[in-house]
């Protein structure tokens, strides 16, 4: 523009001077040379002005360039031109390029100054103060109601375009020898709209203010700020929905670095963070970074930033709250170090999975140190199971995570963790753990769950837990103490467990099971004996059998064998036998208890069909209770494939203690 | 000999293409059984987004954002979050099917095969991407 203004003064004598005459007016054709200069041109320069009353100036540029942006075949037209000794002026031209633009100058020659009013629409109002002096250019700026969509020639990202909105921008700037040297502008946005193709980085009604301002020659000091006051952005994964944000920062910026000495940036919902930095230019990386905050709101963070990074599934389905204290460290591009301390924290699975509260945690990490770390919670729900208080103490380096023993309090008991180990291996963490569970009574276990009162205890020996890429392996044998017996679960895996088909595979042995506190717990009818459950290749979804080989036998050994006419009944029912209605028929509806010698079902379950069995072969069915002593009572089943949700409700009529459905 | 290699070749994969025709892509298991009720229960709220030609269904397999624009920028965090769950879901069902065929290892062609399905049975309106990936409205 300087080199413009320069030339323009010498416009006699570097252009070729036409004079025409005619009756009424003097025509000067003028044909300035094309005017190039390292961040503009202007070629193909044709001026006509007819000295008349009032004098009239007509200008045609055939190409203007400014850095990467170009116009072609404009045309200044000057009705009322005022052409005088120390002062040229058009008040009221036209500039007609894809459009018609009002314009408006005033050229002061001697005074180095021009003064250009552009108004591109009602109200729109584009002025600018150009003056010099031997190689120092200032310009002065002042826009009114600007159409946003004029800026989207000068946006850095050229995929995104500005549709909507308008903006105030004052400002100054400088150049010295065509080097922009110093600038202060301040622009304000109005109800902008912004977006690219795809529709995945857009705003709506965007309004607030940016001031800019910066001085230097080679090396740049600069000041940003930013302060957003209202409407929505959508910048893919994240959304911001209106609200107060602030941004104030400073540095420096070189050939080789963009330097942030300090930045703050305040969020509303979340609080303030600090960071600096350093971006490597050539690179085109981060050289340092570090952010800190104090006393951040975890519930706006975690919603706002960390929901949408996370993967679909568990980590997105929580509420957070309570307070945090972050410090994250880049260099080189890779994050270097990091801190985390959580202040009464608070988190919860939105289908009540899971929960904690009273989350205390001095959390730590360093690409190339192991760090301690701790973490304290108070109390918390895994399903309808109350856990807490516990503690924990981890050493976590970039590759390993140690824990220290654990004791989780549940109900009365407490689940003992130890040997916990996490590897980042070639194809992610790989865990592995041991862990006991001491006694918890099974009363209140059972109470919590919702399930019918149980006796006895709960207690577990789990020698070795893998985890790995959603899979869950436990090497040896889980071993419950129950119903007076043991039962041992074996060849136990988990796949896809926070995923959306959960499969848990395993065998399972119980041995020498109470019958009595068995059949009494789930109202089945009185029964007297030892019970042996077997179950090969166990199969559950989403905790539901698909598959199994199951067999329920009495276990070996002399103790009392009883069983009730209601337990025989339920029995008979389950076999699909009529053996109910033949008791009811007999003398033996006189009798509330009988003698067996073997109890016995098996069932195959594929498909959500059971084929099932019993102790012996019968003629027409199979044996599930053999009958011994007196008086002794044998029971058939006949229906050799039942239905697997059909067997259940079978099953839950007999241990609601309703009628049972013989078939 | 080559000729002979080549014969052999096409062979294989006719072979094998025919085994993975007997597979039973109706087949049920609970998992499957889950995977389509969460799939039907979230068509409730995905539909209005195929009608407006927002989310398509692309030639993998999958559902994809075809034209966020067309939704109000506040819901556009809530489709994609819909997409990744659908996404997440199919590619479980696929799994599962080739699983419950006693051939993991068909689950490509299970994909491959309800691409083309999801597609064909796509109602008229919806969006599709057409084999060589452009987005078309059928």
């Amino acid at each position: 523009m300087y080199s413009l203004l320069k030339s323009l003064r010498l416009v006699g004598a570097c252009g070729v001077l036409l004079f025409c005459f005619d009756a009424s007016a003097i025509e000067l054709k003028l044909r300035v040379d094309d005017i190039v200069a390292p961040t503009f041109s202007l070629r193909g320069i044709d001026a006509r002005l007819t000295l008349a009353n009032p004098t009239v100036l007509d200008v045609h540029i055939a190409h203007a360039q400014f850095q990467q942006h170009e116009w072609r075949k404009l045309t200044l037209h000057c009705p009322q031109a005022r052409i005088e000794n120390d002062e040229i002026a058009c008040p009221q031209g036209v500039l007609e390029s894809v459009e018609k633009i009002a314009v408006s100058f005033r050229y002061w020659p001697q005074k180095h100054r021009l003064e250009l009013v552009v108004q591109p629409a009602a109200g729109e109002r584009w002025k600018t103060q150009l003056s010099w002096r031997h190689d120092q250019l200032t310009m002065q700026l002042d826009i009114d109601h600007g159409k946003s969509t004029r800026l989207n020639t000068w946006l850095p990202l050229q995929d995104i375009r500005l549709s909507q909105g308008w903006f105030e921008m004052r400002g100054k700037l400088e150049w010295h020898k065509s080097m922009l040297t110093r600038f202060d502008v301040l622009t304000t946005l109005h109800q902008v709209a912004f977006s690219d193709t795809a529709g995945m980085r857009a705003s709506e009604k965007l309004s607030g203010t940016i001031k800019l301002q910066g001085e230097g020659k080679g090396t740049w000091a600069w000041h940003a700020s930013v302060d957003w006051r209202a409407g929505e952005v959508f910048w893919q994964p994240f959304y911001f929905a209106s609200g107060v944000r602030k941004l104030d920062a400073q540095g420096l910026q070189t050939a080789q670095q963009v330097i942030i000495q300090q930045a703050q940036l305040f969020w509303q919902d979340i609080g303030a963070i600090n960071f600096s930095g350093a971006w490597d230019r050539p690179a085109g990386r981060v050289a340092q970074f570090q952010l800190s905050g104090k006393a951040l709101a975890l519930e706006g963070l975690y919603r706002t930033f960390l929901q949408p990074i996370a993967p679909v599934g568990t980590l997105r389905e929580l509420t957070l709250s309570g307070t945090v204290d972050g410090f994250v460290s880049l260099d080189q591009g890779r994050m270097d170090a990091a801190a985390l301390s959580v202040h009464q924290g608070a988190v919860m699975q939105k289908e009540d999975k899971f929960s904690a509260s009273g989350i205390n945690a001095n959390l730590a990490w360093h690409q190339s140190q192991a760090r301690d770390n701790r973490l304290s919670v108070t109390s918390g729900m895994l399903g309808k199971l109350a856990i807490g208080p516990f503690s924990a103490s981890a050493s976590i380096a970039a590759d390993r995570i140690s824990i220290e023993p654990l004791r989780i309090p549940i109900l009365d008991g407490a689940v003992n963790i130890e040997d916990i180990e996490a590897r980042h291996e070639k194809d992610g963490w790989q865990w592995t753990l041991s862990a006991a569970v001491q006694p918890i009574s099974m009363q209140r276990f059972s109470q919590a769950l919702q399930l019918p009162t149980m006796r006895g205890t709960l207690s577990a020996v789990i020698p070795q837990v893998r985890y790995a890429q959603q899979t869950l392996q436990v090497d040896g044998a889980l071993l419950f103490k129950m119903f007076d017996g043991t039962v041992v679960v074996k060849n136990l895996t988990a796949s896809d467990l926070l995923g959306p088909t959960p499969h848990v595979y395993g065998n399972i042995d119980m041995r020498n099971l109470d019958l009595d506190l068995l059949t009494q717990t789930f109202s089945f009818g009185s029964m007297q004996g030892r019970l042996d459950v077997t179950v090969r290749d166990l199969e559950l979804f989403g905790w539901k059998p698909v598959r199994f080989d199951a067999k329920v036998a009495s276990s070996p050994g002399t103790y009392p064998r009883k069983i009730s006419q209601r337990a025989v009944q339920n029995i008979t029912a389950l076999g699909g036998g009529g053996g109910a209605a033949a008791i009811q028929r007999s003398f033996l509806r006189f009798f509330d208890q009988f003698g067996y010698s073997r109890i016995g079902l098996s069932c195959h379950l594929s498909r959500g069909v059971c084929d099932m069995g019993g102790v012996a072969e019968a003629p027409t069915g199979y044996v599930i209770v053999q009958g011994g002593g007196i008086p002794a009572l044998t029971v058939i089943g006949y229906n050799r494939r039942v239905d697997w949700d059909e067997l259940l409700n079978r099953l839950q009529r007999a241990t609601q203690g309703g009628k049972p459905i013989v078939q | 000999m080559r000729h002979l290699t080549k014969l052999f070749w096409v062979v294989l994969f006719a072979f094998a293409g025919s085994v993975f025709a007997a597979a039973d892509l109706e087949v049920n298991t609970p998992a499957i059984s889950a995977l389509k009720a969460s799939m039907q229960a979230r068509h409730n709220r995905l539909s209005s987004y195929y009608f407006s030609g927002a989310v398509g269904q692309a030639r993998d397999g999958n559902v994809a954002v075809h034209d966020a624009s067309l939704v109000p920028l506040a819901e556009r965090q809530n489709v994609n979050g819909l997409v990744a769950e659908e996404n997440r879901d199919r590619t479980a069902l696929y799994r599962e099917i080739a699983r419950a065929n006693g051939h993991p290892e068909w689950e490509a062609e299970v994909r491959s095969t309800f691409a083309q399905r999801w597609i064909d049975k796509a109602s008229g309106g919806w969006w599709v991407q057409n084999a060589g990936g452009a987005w078309v409205r059928k």
